[in-house]
């Protein structure tokens, strides 16, 4: 048994959260793509890929301030610092290059950063959806008895 | 959920029906936002069936009121349950959010609302009709 009262704001809220957290994954995307052949960085050696975990967090309702039941938005829990080794470019005019002529290059995959950047544009896209059909739904119940 | 007045149990009944619709489109919005969300798993809210057992069958009688003195029998619905489910297609995070399902889920859930927002105001129209004798 749950309780039903819960404003059209709960579901707004957790779209808005949808929305927030894939902008967010399209932004560390966009960073790992501009920084795909960086070789210096502040912390020192190349730069190093970037993944945002995403983790569901409960909201609550906004009238009531009880926890609407079942409805979760997402958060982005941290941001992951991949920690495999970089790729070896052999270019041996390359300032950075080692001893041996090859250069530690950033561990990223293009092909895989914009598979990864397609799809979070899809769930952006999904969230936009939902947002106006609940805003529909909202707007139809303010119909009633006109 | 009781006290209608004028609309009496049905308008009670379609109160209460578009209050679970809503819920159900909060828990869709969920699980379309936890479409990424590791370990997710999607939710599913149900009430069609509590909600036929509140509606008269076909080879029973619905109830009557015989005198206006009688107490209406509003329609007390159950508030529904929450299950969550699994996919037809694992994903690889745990994650059992199928994007088309709950797509096409509120597409059916917002037809169904509308549907619902309209009986009620055609009931209403009709006794303002009444009222105004017209």
């Amino acid at each position: 048994m749950i309780d039903t009262k819960s404003d059209f704001l709960t579901s707004f809220k957790v779209t808005a959260s949808g929305l927030a957290a894939q902008r967010m994954r399209l932004n560390i995307i966009a960073e790992n793509l501009a920084n795909a052949q960086t070789t210096r960085t502040p912390e020192g050696g190349p730069y190093k890929r970037r993944d945002p975990v995403f983790m569901s967090r409960p909201f609550q309702d906004f009238l009531t301030r009880e926890q609407a039941a079942g409805a979760t938005g997402v958060a982005v829990d941290r941001i992951n610092v991949d920690q495999r080794p970089p790729r070896l470019q052999y270019d041996p005019t390359h300032p950075d290059a080692n001893a041996d002529g090859y250069v530690a290059m950033p561990n990223i995959d293009t092909v895989t950063e914009m598979v990864n950047m397609m799809s979070a544009s899809r769930s952006y896209e999904a969230n936009v959806s939902v947002l106006n059909a609940s805003k529909a739904m909202a707007l139809k119940a303010l119909e009633i008895g006109r | 959920m009781s006290d209608f007045g004028l609309l009496g149990s049905s308008g009670a009944f379609k109160a209460n029906l578009l209050e679970l619709r809503k819920r159900r489109q909060d828990i869709i919005a969920a699980n379309i936002a936890n479409a990424d969300t590791p370990g997710y798993k999607a939710r599913r809210l149900s009430f069609e069936e509590e909600l036929s057992k509140t509606l008269p069958r076909g080879d029973e009688l619905p109830m009557r009121r015989s005198m206006a003195g009688h107490m209406p029998t509003p329609f007390e619905l159950e508030d529904g349950e929450i299950q969550e489910v699994e996919t037809a297609i694992p994903k690889g995070d745990m994650n059992s959010v199928d994007l088309e399902q709950e797509m096409s889920r509120q597409t059916a859930n917002q037809l169904l609302y509308n549907y619902a927002v309209q009986s009620l105001s055609g009931q209403i129209k009709k006794l303002k009709m009444v009222i105004d004798g017209q």
